[in-house]
């Protein structure tokens, strides 16, 4: 009777994650307002009304109204469109980023972890320089170093974010290789690569999958403030951070210029701050705040 | 005590240096001759080898480093900005109390709020109170906050006239800055505040304080806080450092000539020694922020001043999980 | 006869969560006279803590639900006094020593001061005659007095437990609550911090309420003993009563799961299955699932407290005056 109800509990612990997550009310409109952007992301030419780049220049600074519902700016352009496009730098560059320091962080971090003494030694003392500097302003000299573009930004921006995860994915190893199933996977013959694989990492996947979620906020944050100061993204490709830019000298004129691409960019982040707070208090009740 | 102090100071010298390598490397891979760039086109080439001679810029990468190296440490001069041709000591030194006036202000309203905030939405958890404060405090994380500068110059001075919308010579013209600035320190705070209040409010010790029969005003207060002010100081000193750093982006939009609106320039610029020299100089800010936050987790743990009494190996250790 | 200190009567205590609403404390009656001490017995979750933080008024307000009852203590229902009367109360008149001594102090404040504290909180007196008061609670526990400025940290959990004991002394309360307050410990110091409590005891006239899940333990130290299952008393009686004249199936579990001396016997009989889930108690008598005496009719409705003796009390249908249980 009592193991049947531990092999029953344990088949529901996926379930138990999806339920504590889908009760969260806020976390599951910002999954679906997400979901909405890598969609607008993927398809802007079916769903933007205009083209980001078509000028008019008889219908330049228009008030937002139906036929613009965010106005339009100096070129006469639909801000709307150049906003639903601009999903695309964000939403895109942001999960690549992400996904890049991620892994490396996460190697890095394990080795760390996992090895300790001199090798943990070196790899924190790099962490500690890394962290010394403003990560805007590394953000901002590596990608004047590798020029301007989609494919640097990127690089810059994971650079910047793997010192963030290599500390958690240290912690989180640290704790669990004490442990004793380690032990246990140590006497019976596994090598080190087997048991960082297949016994600490998916046990440690819950501070992962959180950081990563928030890290995507930050990413996302990072992105507009390069482009803001005209580093990364260059017109017209449109970007929410270098659209701010270019309205900035329009703004004590026409605040719609500038008030909906920050506010996409503020909800964007927020809905994925809003996520991982869900996905943490989902996957580990305990920390639940 | 002493022994500890001196002891983080020593630890400072290799992450400088390292900082000092990471720039110098991505500045040297930058793109572009400064020469070319600062004396324009109309210049003579003997002119631009005479730049060169003159700045260092002539040799290996190596050789460049090493002799920037000596010119830092030998003589303390961190070098000539290109643009200003002033000494990028003097440059940062004239830039620095403005930004540390701005960050002071900012941090010590952004504490205020965030504490006080962060100590009711804890203490009255699930409450109307703590629903909106932590909404609040969430869209305050997820603001960028050049677009917050923006928006506040846009409402505060265009449309409503309170506060003048660029400089800093009043305490006015403070006010938007330091909003734009504090704003996300001050939902850090409350957010770290309230998460650790709720799990200190939840240690057998608080019970043992309310059996005593005492107050819950003082429960809170004497028992809860001082137990729950580890993460905060390391939160508020994380903060503080990165708006010493220079609120990058604030500044330009303000028009304030602080360390922030000096690197944002000088980076755009190619200029690089003033680069060198002000991240050097940030770093070291940094190194002394996380110090003090160091001193004062002694000052508020007793567990933690022991062991920097007697400093064992293990000292280092309980910083880190603190940290972490 | 003694006065009475402590009278509960019909206390049921509710925890209600989003997903159950769990009945851990059901309509339970207790006394307890001046100078006197109780035994609380029973497994984890019996409700043996709930019906002490009842008492003390500490129940978390945020998930806690006191249903009904009264707590009468000295004359006053300590549920419906005012907050600020109910502080007075607690740490002086009534105090509790808790399950955990490790975790029980507050770890930046000197061990000093939080003596110092309850002292401070319930006597008009000077810092100076607090600090005096402080350190001779100290060294009346045993510990010496120049600890007073050492963090808890620095002690061992005997010792914490000793400064625990010591707080909650301090103000000589009328009645003192003991949660469990040896399991945390080794062995060896348990039967020190035991003998500490009940010198104390006896010393200040002390009444007594003592958690314990271990029968031998109230054997020693008390006078009366409450075995408590599923939230409800199931037994009660002195000493004697309980141990020589065991009316309750389930006592007689308690007792044939302790290794004995005395009685030969080749194995231990513990009890058959596990307590049951307090978000969903059975009806009628809770321990029937697992009594090897029970019948149908125990399942059938709310079983009626017998008292078999002057004094003992028993809530189990084998215990009805015409003994009906085995023939039905």
């Amino acid at each position: 009777m009592a193991e049947q109800e531990i092999i029953v509990k344990k088949k529901s612990q996926f379930r138990d994650v999806l339920h504590r997550f889908l009760k969260n009310k806020a976390a599951v409109i910002s999954l679906f307002f997400i979901l909405l952007l890598i969609i607008c992301a993927i398809f802007p030419e079916q769903i933007a009304p205009y083209s980001y780049s078509q000028q008019n220049y008889s219908e330049t600074f228009i008030s937002p109204c139906l036929a613009h519902p965010f106005g339009t700016d100096n070129y006469g352009r639909d801000i709307l469109s150049r906003v639903i496009y601009g999903t695309r730098i964000s939403i895109g560059i942001g999960l690549v980023a992400v996904a890049l320091s991620c892994v490396f962080g996460i190697v890095i971090g394990a080795a760390a972890g996992f090895y300790g003494s001199t090798t943990d030694n070196i790899i924190m003392r790099i962490i500690d320089i890394m962290l010394a500097i403003p990560s805007i302003l590394l953000m901002m000299a590596i990608v004047t170093a590798l020029g301007n573009g989609a494919v640097n930004l990127t690089i810059a921006i994971a650079i910047s974010s793997v010192p963030g995860y290599a500390r958690i994915v240290r912690a989180s190893v640290m704790t669990e290789k004490e442990l004793e199933y380690i032990e246990a996977a140590r006497s019976s013959g596994a090598t080190d690569l087997k048991i960082i694989m297949r016994h600490i990492l998916p046990n440690c996947l819950a501070p992962i999958i959180v950081q990563a979620t928030m890290s995507i906020a930050t990413a996302i944050l990072s992105i507009a403030s390069l482009s803001f100061v005209g580093l990364g993204i260059s017109p017209p490709t449109p970007e929410w951070g270098s659209m701010l830019n270019d309205a900035q000298s329009f703004m004590r004129d026409h605040w719609f210029v500038v008030t909906f691409p920050g506010l996409m960019i503020m909800l964007t982040v927020f809905a994925f701050n809003l996520l991982g707070d869900g996905l943490r208090d989902a996957l580990d009740p305990k920390l639940k705040t | 005590m002493i022994r500890f102090i001196i002891k983080r100071l020593l630890m400072m010298i290799p992450v400088l240096l390292g900082v000092t390598l990471v720039v110098f490397t991505i500045m040297y891979f930058t793109p572009g001759d400064p020469a070319q760039i600062i004396l324009g086109d109309m210049a003579t080439e003997e002119d631009r080898e005479l730049f060169r001679e003159e700045h260092g810029l002539n040799g290996s990468f190596v050789e460049q480093y090493i002799n920037y190296m000596k010119r830092v440490i030998v003589e303390g001069d961190l070098g000539t900005s290109y643009t200003t041709k002033m000494s990028v000591t003097k440059e940062i030194v004239a830039r620095f109390p403005t930004t540390f006036k701005l960050a002071g202000v900012s941090i010590l309203i952004a504490c205020i709020i965030g504490i006080v905030a962060g100590v009711i939405s804890a203490t009255r958890q699930y409450s109307v109170f703590d629903h909106v404060a932590t909404g609040i405090s969430l869209i305050g994380v997820s603001l960028p906050n050049f677009w917050q500068g923006m928006m506040n110059i846009i409402v505060f001075s265009v449309w409503l006239g309170w506060f003048p919308p660029s400089g800093f010579s009043t305490p006015k013209h403070w006010v938007l800055p330091a909003i734009t600035i504090g704003t996300s320190s001050a939902a850090n705070i409350m957010r770290m505040t309230r998460s650790s209040m709720l799990e200190v409010i939840r240690q057998d010790y608080i019970r043992t304080a309310r059996s005593k029969g005492q107050k819950e005003g003082v429960v809170i207060r004497r028992h809860a806080l001082r137990n729950a002010l580890i993460p905060i100081i390391t939160v508020v000193g994380l903060n503080f450092g990165k708006l010493l750093g220079g609120a990058v982006l604030t500044e330009s939009i303000f028009s304030i000539a602080g360390i922030g609106k000096l690197m944002v320039d000088a980076i755009k610029a190619k200029n690089t020694p003033l680069v060198q020299g002000g991240v050097l100089f940030i770093a070291v800010v940094m190194c002394f922020v996380n110090l003090i936050v160091d001193i004062l987790y002694a000052f508020v743990d007793p567990k933690i001043r022991s062991q920097y009494m007697a400093p064992r190996r293990t000292a280092y250790k309980g910083k880190e999980e603190t940290n972490g | 006869m003694a006065k009475t200190i402590l009278e509960i009567k019909d206390l049921a205590v509710q925890y209600v969560t989003d997903e159950a609403v769990v009945e851990a404390v059901n309509h339970i009656d207790l006394s307890l006279e001046q100078g006197e001490s109780l035994g609380l017995v029973g497994e984890t979750g019996a409700g043996k803590t709930t019906t002490a933080l009842s008492v003390m008024q500490l129940l978390p307000d945020v998930s806690a639900r006191i249903v009904s009852g009264e707590i009468y203590f000295e004359g006053e229902d300590l549920i419906r006094i005012s907050p600020a009367k109910k502080r007075e109360y607690r740490g002086n008149k009534v105090s509790m020593i808790f399950q955990d001594p490790m975790t029980a102090l507050n770890p930046t404040l000197s061990v000093g001061d939080q003596i110092m504290e309850v002292i401070l909180l319930h006597n008009r007196i000077s810092r100076e005659e607090a600090k005096n008061r402080a350190v001779e609670m100290m060294e009346l526990v045993g510990l010496p007095g120049e600890r007073f400025n050492d963090y808890p940290h620095q002690f061992s959990g005997g010792m914490k437990q000793r400064v625990i004991i010591a707080i909650a002394l301090a103000c000589r309360p009328s009645l003192l609550i003991a949660d469990e307050p040896t399991t945390a410990l080794d062995v060896t110091i348990q039967a020190q911090v035991l003998h500490l409590i009940a010198r104390l005891k006896e010393e200040e006239q002390t009444s007594l309420i003592l958690i314990t899940h271990d029968l031998g333990i109230v054997a020693e130290t008390c006078q009366k003993a409450a075995i408590m299952y599923a939230g409800e008393i199931m037994e009660y009686g002195t000493v004697e009563h309980i141990f020589n004249n065991t009316a309750h199936p389930y006592t007689e579990g308690l007792f044939g799961s302790i290794p004995n001396l005395n009685r030969k016997v080749s194995r231990l009989t513990p009890i058959p299955g596990l307590a049951p889930d307090p978000a969903a108690l059975p009806r009628g008598c809770k321990f029937a699932p697992r009594c090897r005496y029970a019948t149908p009719a125990c399942s059938e409705a709310e079983v009626p407290v017998y008292e078999i003796e002057p004094g003992h009390l028993v809530k189990c249908l084998r215990a009805a005056p015409e003994g009906r249980s085995g023939d039905e």
